[in-house]
């Protein structure tokens, strides 16, 4: 996995002078608030996300992530501020260039795995049958499995197979490893690094728990109650504060 | 498959079990009622009044809001993450409930019909030996077409109400009761506006019993669809405008 993560790194330097040539970020978040009755979701965020990078959306429960990620995704829409995808407003354009992975689980209980996959295909320009295929090998998920029936765990890997066989610039994961075992959660981190297209595809991975993901990360986004309190390259926080971004994470919110 | 018809696969897999139950309960009730048709001086039109229709009415609506309440729950993540215009998520859901409305509509007016026709006490007055049976069918037909079009307006109606009403995340329930209920005396108000200015009959011959098994004949009733035609075309506006509510404004 280490050496894995080494290569996504190694790849990715020679990304990021093409990002300071383009200066283009591919997600563009300006002043973004969010309301729900009761609460602030999201106060004031404002992020540029370059082309490339993996980026990890760290904060405790209720700290804005998935809310972030939903506004993206373009599943809402934003009281104040405005967000851009490649330049446009999220809607059913920027749908097909963003693969959305929901903390919950979305597809038809009622569907075979091999019915989501035809599900999923008949939607997406950009699925790999091939590689879908590929990931539920990987996966361990018999095609003919009824979504209803499985277990957590194979809900929650089936719902990776079906985001990441797409071939999408975009990606957003959220939280695809809470409540998932230990032997599944393997699995999914795995699955994430070997499909992950370094220096093409823009990952951004929410989590409140960050042991297995750590090495996944390029750039960190920091959340709590709604407001972005830290943000910044993974290595350069590190240096700078001396520490793992685990230990990191749990000085922010302690 | 294209995207659209996996939406109504989805949704028909989805509505067949309770389709099944409640197109069996119909066939056991009509059953019941073609026994009881039998009886001398048995009620036909207070029955057909009384029990067929709103019958019908009641379970279409609650079949209606069954169906629509999916959009709350967590399918929605889905449905709301594909690259789709909201006419192809909207029109599949309609298109599925739309085909079960006509088909409880087929069961229960058409069996009541059929039954009443072999026992000689027309439940719905249509009897084939009394006006033929190609125009008995000619008739029937044009009572499908009928259900059709009403299921259609009821449909436009609650579907575009439910998402208006999601538009709101605190009063969702009653903002899409009071907006169903507008929308109903909007349009019956345009169905007696259009009616009142023009015309276009449908007739409908009812074979009738006045008393007891004494006494047949033949009546024609008309139908004006001029009004129903006006609610068509203000339904698919709501239809059009429902699509566009999904696409823009809806959220988890």
């Amino acid at each position: 996995m280490r050496m894995r993560a080494t290569q996504i790194k190694s790849k990715r330097s020679s990304i990021t002078v093409s990002e300071h040539v383009d200066n283009q970020p591919i997600i563009r978040i300006e002043n973004v608030s969010k309301r729900f009755p009761g609460a602030d979701a999201l106060r004031g965020v404002s992020v540029d996300i370059p082309q490339g990078t993996f980026v990890g959306l760290l904060g405790p429960n209720g700290s804005g992530k998935s809310t972030l990620l939903k506004l993206i995704a373009g599943l809402l829409y934003p009281d104040e501020g405005r967000i851009l995808i490649e330049g446009k407003t999220p809607g059913r354009a920027t749908k097909a260039r963003v693969a959305y992975l929901p903390e919950i689980d979305h597809l038809y209980p009622t569907m075979t795995v091999k019915q989501t996959l035809d599900f999923m295909r008949a939607f997406f320009a950009d699925w790999s049958q091939e590689r879908a295929e590929r990931l539920v090998d990987f996966m361990d998920l018999p095609l003919t499995a009824r979504v209803g029936q499985m277990s957590k765990g194979m809900r929650g890997r089936l719902r990776l197979v079906v985001t990441l066989a797409r071939s999408a610039p975009v990606v957003l994961l959220d939280e695809p490893l809470s409540g998932i075992d230990p032997p599944s959660r393997n699995r999914i981190v795995k699955a994430i690094l070997s499909e992950y297209i370094s220096g093409e595809q823009t990952m951004i991975l929410s989590t409140h728990e960050i042991h297995e993901s750590e090495p996944l990360f390029e750039q960190l986004l920091f959340l709590d109650h709604g407001k972005l309190i830290l943000q910044g390259d993974a290595e350069s926080l590190r240096q700078q504060y001396g520490k793992s971004i685990r230990d990191l994470l749990e000085e922010v919110y302690a | 498959m294209n995207a659209f018809w996996q939406l109504v696969r989805q949704d028909v897999k989805r509505a067949w079990p309770t389709a099944t139950v409640l197109i069996a309960a119909y066939v056991v009730w009509l059953m019941m009622m073609y026994r009881s048709s039998l009886q001398p001086g048995f009620p036909v039109f207070e029955t057909l009044i009384t029990r067929i229709i709103p019958i019908y009415i009641a379970v279409g609506i609650w079949h209606s809001i069954q169906r629509f309440s999916i959009w709350n729950s967590s399918r929605m993540h889905l449905l709301l993450s594909l690259p789709t215009a909201g006419m192809v998520v909207t029109g599949a859901a309609f298109l599925v409930l739309w085909l079960e409305l006509v088909a409880y509509g087929l069961i229960v007016f058409g069996g009541a019909s059929l039954l009443s026709s072999f026992s000689g006490s027309p439940l719905l007055g249509l009897d084939g030996e009394a006006v033929g049976w190609i125009s008995w069918l000619s008739i029937f037909l044009r009572l499908l077409v009928f259900i059709a079009l009403i299921a259609a307006i009821l449909i436009s109606i609650a579907q575009f109400s439910w998402l208006l009403g999601r538009t709101f995340r605190r009063y969702h329930a009653p903002v899409s009761i009071i907006t169903a209920c507008g929308l109903l005396w909007i349009f019956l108000r345009l169905g007696m506006a259009i009616g009142s200015w023009s015309t276009w009959d449908l007739p409908f011959t009812l074979y009738f019993l006045a008393e007891g098994y004494d006494v047949r004949g033949l009546m024609q009733i008309t139908l004006n669809m001029l009004p129903l035609l006006a609610m068509l075309a203000l339904a698919y506006v709501l239809f059009w405008l429902g699509a566009r509510l999904f696409e823009a404004r809806i959220e988890v």
